[in-house]
Formats: C-alpha cells, structure tokens, sequence
C-alpha cells in the first residue's frame, strides 16, 4: 500500500525568487511623458525659458503688493520720475508707480492671452473633433466653412470687431477668437483622422481595446502634444496682438491697464523718459521669448522624430 | 477752425472751433515772440539770401482742395499758399494780426451798411493766363451756398440777402443777392448790418473759383476735388506734386500778380506722424518749421533757442476750454439729479485745482483760466482782461479746503432735496474713443472731485461720436470737457453761448438766467466801450460764480521754426502760417 | 478632364468664398456705431446733414446699401472714397501698391536669405552652440515688437549716426531709385522672415536627414558636405518654396508700424486709416482685392505643391 509521505520543514528548500525576473527589464519603463519631461530637462534653452516664465509669473502674482505702491493715484509732483528706491520702474506721466502697473498689466495681458488660447483649442478640438468623427459630407462641409473664414484677412476682422463690440476687455477676447481657432480645427482634424487609420490603433481595436483604452491610451497622448505646442505658440501672438492693437489706437481704451496700452503710453515718452517705454517692452518681450523658447523646446522635446 | 490733431489739448470739440479765422480784429495781439534773432537783423539791411529758397514743413494730409469746402487747418493753410482770395492777412513783428487788400484793391460799402460793392486787382491772373474776374467770385460765393452740396461754412454767407432761404432749399439761386457788375467789380448785399462781414469774406471759403474747370472737370468724369492737375492757381505758389498721405510739394506761381516779392521757389510738405520723429527731422534741419505737440521738447528745445538755431513762438489762440454741467431742465440735473444746484456746481468749479491740471497735462505751458473770456480780447481799444481782475481768482485758497468744500456742496445737495451723504452721490463724465491724454484727464476729475467734494465719479467711454452724441441728447451726464474758440474779438463771442436759447446750449450745458440774459442784451445794444465792458464784466461774474460753467485754461501753441527762416506770418485768426513773405537767409 | 473639373470647382469655391468675404465685411461695417460722415455732420444743419448722407446712399436702408454695393462689386467699381473725395480703391491700390510691394519684396528677400542661411547651420551643426544660437536668435527676433525694432533702427541709424535719411521714401524710380531710404524700413521688417524661415529649414532639414535614402547614401560612402549638399538641401527645400508664395502675399499688403515710422505712403498705413474711419467703399474695396489675392495665392501654392513634390497628386486624395 502506498503510504503517504508528509514534506518535512527541511526537504522544501527556499529558492532565489530572482530566477524568475530574468526576463524583466531592468530599466525603469517611461512613458511618453516621462520621456518628454526628461528630454526637456536636458535642453538649457528650455530650463531658462521655464525659469523666465517662474520669474515672470511671481512678479505678476506678487509684484504689486512688494513694492506696496499704489498704481492708481495720481502724484502730480512725482510724474514722469526716473527709477529709484521707492518707484523701482520710475512713475508715469501722472506720477503713478510704474512698477505695480507694468506688472497689473502684464496679469491683464497674460490673462487675456490665457483665455483666447483656451477658447482657441475648445473650439478647434470641438470644431476638429466633429469633422473627423462624422467625416463624409459633414466634414466637407465643415472644411469649406473653415477654409472661407482662414481667408479673412485677420487685421480687418479684428479692427472690425472691436470697432462694433467695443474698446474693452470682452471686445478684445471676440475680436482675438474669432478666426484664432480655425489652424487648431484643421491641425486636429488631420491629427485625428491620421490616427484613426493607423496601424496601431486598429491593432488595438482588433485585440479588443476598449474605445475608453484607445481614445486614452493612443489617442489623447498623440493630440495633446499638438495642443500644447498650439499653446505655447499661440500664447505669445496673442500678448503681441493685443500691443499691437493698441498702438494702432485700436486696441484696450487706457482706462484699463495691459501692456499693450503701457507701451503706447509710453511710446510718445521714449526720448524724454526711456523708462516709460522700456520697462512694459521688456516685460512683454520676456514673456513672449519665454513662451516661444519653451514652445520651440517642447516640440523637441514631444516630437518622437527627434529622439536619437 | 476744426484741428485734424487731436492730440493736443482735451477732447474739445471739433467743431465748436469753427470759423475762428479770419473773424478777429487786427487790434488783437495773437503772439509774443520770446525770442529776437534774425528778425532784427533783418532790419539792419545786411541780409543774405540762401540759394535754396525752399522751405520744408511737416503736413496733415489735406482731405480735398475745394476752397469752398475747407475743413481743416492743414487746408487753411495750404489753399491760402495756392490761392488768394479779396484779403491776405500777416502778423508784424509785435505779432499783431494785420489785413492787406489782395484780391480786391478796395470796397465800398452803402451808407445803411447793407450793401458791399468790391473793385478786383486788375493784373490777378489765374496761372492758366486768364484774368480772374467778378464771375469767379459770384461763381464761388453761389457755390459756397448750394444747397446740394452742404458745405460745412456756408453758415458764413446767410447773412447775404436770400442765402438762407436757397441753402436750406426753401429759396431760389435768382433771390440771392450776389450780384455781378463788371469783370472787376461785384457787390452783394445783407439782411442786416454785420460788422464782422468784411472779416468772414477774406476767408478761403470765399476764395474765387472756376466754374468753367469744375463743370468741364465734372462732365468728363474727372475728379476736380482731389486731383491737383485739374486746378489752377491765383495765389503765390500752385501745387507742383502730391503723394496722398505722404507729401505735397508746392512751387512759385510765376503768373501770381505780386510774385516780385515772393521769394521762395518751393515749399516741400512731408506727413509726420510720430513726434519723435518731428523733432529729430527739426533737429536735422530737415523740417524748417514745427508746431510742438509733445511739450517736452520745450525744456530740451531751449539751450538751442538761447543759442539762436531756433526761434521759439509761444501763440495765444482766442480760445477757452472748460466743463460743461448739465444744467438742462429736462436733464433733471444729470445722472446726479445735482446740478441744477448752483451751490453743487460753485463747489465743483472751486475743487478743480488748475494750476496742477496745467502743469501736469501741459507742463504748464497753456494759461490757467480763472475766468471764461480769455487774454488779449478787446472792447474797442479796452483790453477787456487788463481791467477786470478774473472773478474765481479770489477764491484759489478755497481749492484745498475739503471741509468748505463738502459744506457747500452738502449745503447743495439738501437744497436739491438730498438727505444721502456725500459718498452717495455719482457723478458721471463722459467722452467718446479717447486717446491717452484725454483718459488720463478723465482719471484725474475722478480723483479731484472724489477726494476733495467727497462724492464719487463715474468715467462713461462712448465707442464714437454718434452714440456719445445720443447720450449727450438724453443728458446722460454731469460735466464734460468742452472748448470754444472766438469767432470775433469781443467777449461777446464767448459770452453769448450761455444766453437761454443759444444755438450752441445744448453743448454748452444750458446755463439760463434772466439777470445774465438782460446783462448781454443790454451791452449788444450799448454803444459805449467802458460801459459795455462793465456790462460783460457784472455777467461774467454771475455765469462763474452761478458754476454756469467751470473754466480750465486758455490755450497756446508752442511754434518753433529755424532762424534762417523769417517772414513767417502766424497770424492770430487766418492760416495757420502764412508762407508768402517767407524768405530763406544764408546758413 | 479630372484637372478641368477640379479647377472649375476650385474656382466656383474662390468665388464664393470672395462673395462671403464681401458680404461679412459689408455687415460687419455697418454694424459699427457711427459712419464716415458723423464727425463731419455734427456741426450742420440737420436739412444739410441729410443731403450729405443721400450723397453717399448712406441714407438708404441696410439691404438696399448692401445689394447697391454688391452690383458695384461685379462690375469691378467700388465706389468713391467718402473721406477723400474722388479716390478711388483702384487709384490707391496703383499708386500705393507699388510702394509697399518694393518694401515687402525687399524685406523679404533679405529676410528669406538670411532666414535660410541661419537654418542650414542650425541643422547641420544640430545640438551644438551654434543650433541653440540659431533658435535662441530667432526666437529673440520674433519676440520683439517690429515698432520697437523699427523706433531702434532710426534713433541709432538715421537719428545719432545720420546714415540715413530720418524718414521718406523714394518719389522717382519707384522700384530701384532711392536705396538709402528703404534700407532701415527693410531691415526693421525682415526679421519675422529671419525667424520663420530658419525654423522652416532647420525642421525639414532634420526631417530630411532621419530618411532612409540619406542613410543608403551616407553608406554609399559620400562624404557629409556631398550628402547634403546633393540629397539633403534639395529635398528641405519644398516646404520653403510652398511657403514663398503665402509670404509674397502677405507682403504686398504692407506694414502698418513700418510705413508709420519711416512715412512711407504704402497701402498698409492707408488701410487702417480707412477702417478707422468708416470709409466703407475703401475697406470693402481693399479687402476684396487683397481677399482675391490670397486666396488665388493659396490656390497656387497647392498647384505648386504638386510640381515640387512628386508625392502629391491634385485630384483624388488630396494632402
């Protein structure tokens, strides 16, 4: 008869776990992000670009209330003084601290640009979107639309509608939107419609992904990086287009504050009082520089092309 | 005369400085030059002409060359160089306007002051040859009047026997008493006697025309308004070349009757719009001549006036600019229900401190106004502003003082049957697509009246003209910025705008009293100078102190030009510059 | 025959989108408070004001205007300028065209080349301190206002060294007399050029050189400056050359901040002006005309697409 044996302690002997990982990668896997976060790090021209926008944005958020100037009363006998320790930037021609105001300006400026980018991948993604998942006559139709509205010329329809809403804040936000978001649309399109017919996503889909998986997974990744390069482009034409309305006269009224009316200001002053005109220039081009610096550094970085 | 440039001086109305030309009496004194250089050695005989005579100033581009249809400064000027009408007006060296006969040699006119009969210059020649004759007068002054073609200083000739009727399309061309005698004599008649007529008709609105040009121009579908080529010229130079927005060169009318002494050959004129830029073609000889619209060139200018490169003209326009309160009784007292009250409108007019307003908007170069008639006025020979002290100057210590301030204006507002504090009242001011400077004025009523009366003030921005307009019709506001320049020197000029029923009322606030009314009344029908100055004097003490109106400053206009130039005229009421007499010395 | 349909559609397109453009224009002017005539008005008379605005059909209703300014449109006439009398679209485009033209083509040329210049070193020496110079300079040159770049130029250039004249444009000899005084407005305006065309080159460099053939060819045993020279430079090209046409058209209309500084009397400083002003036949005239150049430019450039890069056909599946 058989007879049955009972393991003891001793004949079970403990084996290197190890063994089994020997297939295992050991490098840590990173995804795409990680890979794009990485690579930006290496780039110097990026670190300074993210250290500018740093700086910029702390003297914007904190900048008025450390000099503790007021930027709204009128000092006729401080107007048009040169910088010192009390008005870092010097005043204006009322004898307002130019300092606080360069920077209440620059959160204006900054704040419009924000919101214009925002509406401008809302409606582009929208805009995209639906031409790409309905296709056929929708999207033709859809397409000529958009065609017809990218040949506006974009200076008249601006004018034009600031002309009509308004020298104000929301003027400026329609006239700005109005025709941005077409490039978006269209970039999003082909993005979309590219994806869709690649191979890998339809290898996905005939491995039975989930279109939750596909849309997260291949989709999101491959669009996000358009839209976050359409930001960081679109960001800094729109601090531009708001100066250069208001040179124009055309832009915000100067009963608000923004860049843009700080440097049309300041424009007449140059000769007389340079500080007027170079403190809101510098402030502008630093924020434009930063953000077309960090754009032109995140396409290195999130196009796949250029990994070597 | 409306300002193309806006941007010196507030948002006065454009066209409330209509017709401040030629009206003046050359009594006035319109500028005071702070500076003699080459003017006296001028005198001395040793003058040497430069080769170039050519003169180089900065243009506004001209909208049209139709001197029946001129608009703006820049055309005054440029139409006054091209062409020539029955008078030419200068200013001698103490800048004193002075009128000569250009067109006509001389005018009669009728014993009961209705009629004027003008004898034309024989030898004024058009500079295609033809003689410029009667017709070409009768021709333009019927023109001026059509009512088909509404020109904006047809107002200027309704006082011409049946002018009225036809220009507002009620009357016929026939019934218009303009009437041609001979080739050089005209005469034309009013419906009432008009001291001031002799002044308005040397205006370039009265300039003879060419009607043979204009019908041919117009039959072959030409452009006669705008197209230099299709016009001649009768006066010192003609129009050599123009670049829309950019340029125009005029040349010496060789044709032009007194081109003897017209010594210039050329007179370049190049748009400029950046006053930086002005300033370093100055700087560079390049422009010869500028009026300052950035007033800091003044401090910088003067080392270069003290050493005689420039020659710095500080003009005196006949022109006042205040506020306006709405004192509409349909307005109700504005937004503010307030300012019918003449406590609450005093209280505001005291507030306003000029002085810094002066010196922070115009460095302090325009003339703070304590009253509403400005300098250099005259009753007859009476300087009006020698003999009467300015009425609000005896109250300039009240401007600091909050607590009175408050008071009466508190005071006013229980007048008016307020109970609220202060700090619920609103004021509103308004303004229409402003630019820098007018928003920065803006900004500081604000802070005036709020931290001075207590009250707050709310800044309404219209996008243009026309809703602000609108608004204006609805009294939709408390005070506005407002300005007027004199049509004649008297005080009359100014005085009459705050009579009850002007025509001007509704821009003017509607100030109404019958004590004020019967003061004007009384010196229009008064003979004597001394007792109308009195008379004008006791009215504009009660209008101020009413707060009928708020006054801020008179005028000037900083004028540099090189001192190689002289003979440059800047008449007071005429052109801008008038440019016949300039001559170009060695340099 | 494909070709002959694919144009006619391509052209009935143009059209419509002309006529939506001239449509979207007319309304959008006339919802703007105010018109060209209502600064002048305010001081006349009420019976004279009327008679103005019938003098320009301002007096008529919105539909009328509109249908009157479309049949003016076919027949190519657009009407007089309400502001400065007699001037027509027509004789601004021909006296003020040429002028910023010659501006534009200049800036461009010396913008494009230089643009070119700085992209082929960045993507030869890629990843070296010459690339982060390159990307860094233009960037840098895109980042400041062409105003400020333009203000710069004439104090340092024109203002304290006199080498040039302050401001002014050449009256004779339009399209080659007068050099001195177009080289500032030049160089204040081909800096957006410099930029965008090194960016372009350098990426397509790059693109380029990731490509296979270059790899048979470097394996062949071709040196680098061959590689390049023959495979790599002539490939990069055809985004550059699809790109020239759009920035030709975008050059002919002009430069606002430019012709302001320098007064010089182009079509761009014009064209504000007249938006500003409300002076409704300019502006739909102005913008019919440069609308209709764009867009045939655009049409082209596809056109162009086609001849360059032998990957692409016209009919069919398109891009």
């Amino acid at each position: 008869m058989a007879t049955i044996r009972t393991l003891t302690a001793d004949e079970a002997k403990r084996v290197d776990r190890r063994r089994f990982d020997a297939e295992k990668i050991d490098r840590p896997t990173i995804t795409f992000w990680q890979g794009a976060w990485i690579r930006l790090r290496k780039n110097p021209i990026a670190i300074a670009a993210m250290a500018m926008l740093g700086i910029l944005l702390f003297f914007i958020l904190f900048g008025p209330t450390i000099s503790g100037e007021n930027y709204t009363t009128i000092v006729p006998s401080m107007k048009n003084s040169p910088p010192d320790s009390t008005y870092w930037f010097g005043t204006d021609a009322m004898g307002r601290d130019l300092f606080c105001r360069v920077w209440i300006g620059a959160r204006l400026s900054l704040l419009v640009a924000l919101v214009c980018a925002f509406i401008q991948i809302v409606v582009g993604c929208a805009y995209g979107g639906a031409m790409a998942y309905f296709g056929g006559m929708v999207d033709m139709v859809m397409m000529r639309i958009l065609e017809i509205i990218i040949s506006f010329p974009s200076l008249l329809v601006t004018l034009l509608v600031m002309m009509v809403v308004g020298k104000n804040v929301p003027g400026l936000l329609v006239a700005m939107s109005i025709t941005s978001w077409c490039g978006t649309a269209r970039q999003m399109r082909g993005q979309l419609m590219q994806l869709r017919e690649s191979e890998y996503v339809q290898a996905a889909q005939m491995i039975g992904a989930s279109p939750v998986r596909i849309i997260t997974k291949h989709l999101l990744p491959n669009t996000v990086s358009i839209l976050i390069l359409n930001l960081c482009s679109s960001i800094p034409s729109y601090i531009f287009t708001e100066a250069s309305l208001s040179f124009l006269g055309m832009g915000l009224s100067n009963d608000v504050i923004s860049l843009g009316v700080l440097i049309s200001e300041g424009k007449a002053k140059l000769s007389f009082y340079p500080w007027e005109l170079i403190f809101p220039t510098v402030v502008l081009c630093v924020a434009v520089l930063a953000f077309n610096l960090l754009g032109d550094a995140l396409r290195d970085a999130l196009d796949p092309r250029t990994h070597q | 005369m409306r300002k193309k440039n806006k941007s010196i001086g507030t948002k006065v109305l454009c066209m409330l400085l209509l017709a401040a030309m030629l009206l003046g009496m050359s009594a006035c004194s319109g500028t005071e030059p702070t500076t003699t250089t080459q003017a006296a050695d001028s005198e001395s005989g040793e003058v040497k002409l430069a080769e170039e005579q050519v003169l180089n100033l900065r243009l506004d581009d001209l909208s049209l060359i139709d001197v029946n249809d001129v608009r703006n400064a820049n055309e005054f000027m440029v139409l006054t160089a091209v062409q020539e009408g029955l008078f030419r007006t200068f200013s001698d060296e103490n800048g004193t306007d002075v009128t000569e006969y250009a067109g006509c040699t001389s005018y009669d006119v009728s014993e009961d002051g209705l009629t004027y009969t003008f004898h034309l210059r024989e030898e004024s020649k058009w500079s295609d040859g033809e003689p410029v004759t009667a017709q070409n007068y009768v021709d333009s002054w019927m023109r001026l009047i059509d009512p088909e073609l509404a020109f904006s200083y047809a107002f200027l000739a309704t006082g011409i026997q049946g002018a009225d009727a036809y220009y507002n399309g009620e009357g016929s061309a026939e019934d218009v008493a303009i009437e041609y005698i001979d080739d050089l004599t005209f005469s034309c008649t009013l419906t009432a006697p008009d001291a001031a007529f002799i002044k308005k008709v040397g205006m370039v609105c009265f300039y003879p025309i060419r009607k043979d040009l204009i019908d041919a121009a117009n039959a072959s579908g030409g452009n006669w308004t705008n197209d230099y080529t299709l016009h001649v010229y009768n006066g010192p130079f003609y129009i050599a070349d123009r670049v829309l927005e950019n340029s125009m060169t005029l040349k010496k009318n060789e044709s032009y009757w007194n081109a003897d002494n017209v010594t210039l050959t050329q007179i370049n004129m190049r748009v400029v719009d950046e006053s930086s830029t002005q300033a370093q073609l100055m700087e560079s000889q390049q422009l010869d001549v500028l009026t300052l619209r950035d007033l800091e060139y003044v401090d910088q200018w003067q080392p270069l006036v003290d050493n005689g490169t420039f020659v710095h003209v500080s003009t005196t326009a006949p022109s006042v600019t205040y506020l306006v309160v709405d004192q509409h009784p349909a307005g109700e007292g504005g937004p503010s229900g307030l300012m019918l009250n003449e406590k609450c409108r005093l209280a505001m007019s005291l507030a306003v401190d000029r002085v810094e307003y002066n010196e922070l908007f115009y460095n302090g170069l325009n003339t703070v106004a304590y009253s509403l008639i400005p300098y250099g006025i005259t009753v007859g020979d009476l300087d009006y502003r020698e003999l009467n002290e300015e009425p609000l100057a005896q109250y300039t210590d009240k401007c600091s003082d909050t607590e009175y301030l408050q008071s009466l204006f508190k005071e006013g507002m229980e007048e008016a049957g307020f109970t609220g504090e202060l700090s619920d009242v609103t004021l509103t001011v308004f303004t229409y697509s402003p630019d820098v400077l007018t928003n920065n004025i803006l900004e500081w009523y604000k802070q005036q009246f709020e931290s001075k009366l207590g009250v707050k003030v709310s800044v309404e921005i219209y996008p243009d003209v026309s809703t602000w307009k609108e608004a204006r019709d609805q009294y939709e506001y408390d005070f506005y910025t407002m300005g007027w320049n004199g049509d004649f020197n008297d005080p009359m000029t100014f005085m009459e705008l705050f009579v009850t029923g002007n025509g001007y009322a509704k821009f003017m606030g509607g100030f109404s009293d019958s004590e004020y009314d019967a003061l004007c009344e009384q010196a229009a029908s008064t003979q004597d100078d001394q007792e109308r100055l009195e008379l004008f004097a006791q009215a504009e003490q009660l209008l101020l102190e009413k707060g009928g109106v708020i006054p801020l400053y008179f005028s000037s206009e900083q004028v540099y030009y090189q001192s190689y130039v002289t003979g440059l005229s800047m008449p007071m009421f005429g052109a801008e510059l008038e440019l016949s007499r300039v001559q170009i010395l060695e340099h | 025959m494909k070709m002959m349909i694919y144009f006619a559609r391509r052209l009935l397109i143009m059209l419509l989108t002309l006529f939506i453009i001239a449509t979207a224009t007319f309304f959008l002017l006339a919802a703007t408070p105010g018109d060209a005539l209502s600064a002048r008005v305010e001081k006349l008379p009420d019976a004279v004001a009327e008679r103005l605005y019938a003098k320009y059909g301002l007096d008529r209703p919105v539909m009328e205007r509109y249908v009157n300014t479309m049949t003016g449109l076919l027949h190519g006439d657009f009407g007089d300028s309400i502001i400065y009398e007699g001037q027509t679209v027509q004789s601004i485009i021909r006296e003020k065209g040429p002028i910023s033209a010659r501006l534009g083509i200049q800036q461009m040329l010396v913008g494009v080349t230089a643009g070119l210049l700085l992209g082929m070193l960045a993507a030869i020496k890629k990843g070296t301190i010459w690339d982060y110079f390159v990307v860094g300079f233009s960037v840098l040159l895109i980042s400041v206002p062409n105003l400020i770049f333009a203000l710069m130029l004439q104090q340092i250039f024109a203002g304290n060294l006199k080498w040039f004249p302050v401001i002014g444009w050449p009256r004779e000899n339009i399209w080659f007399g007068g050099w001195e005084y177009t080289i500032l407005p030049t160089f204040a305006g081909c800096f957006g050029y410099i930029a965008s065309y090194a960016r372009l080159l350098k990426a397509s460099m790059l693109d380029v050189m990731n490509q296979d053939y270059i790899l048979t060819a470097q394996s062949k045993g071709l040196s680098r400056g061959e590689v390049i020279r023959h495979h790599v430079l002539r490939n990069s090209f055809i985004p550059i050359v699809t790109q020239l046409p759009m920035s030709i058209a975008m050059c002919i209309t002009g430069s606002f901040f430019i012709e302001s500084v320098f007064s010089i009397p182009g079509l761009g400083l014009y064209y504000v002006e007249a938006v500003a002003a409300q002076d409704i036949p300019i502006v739909m005239g102005q913008t019919v005309i440069l609308s209709a150049i764009y867009i045939a430019v655009v049409f082209l450039t596809d056109i162009l697409y086609t001849i360059v890069d032998p990957r692409i056909r016209i009919a069919g599946g398109k891009r």
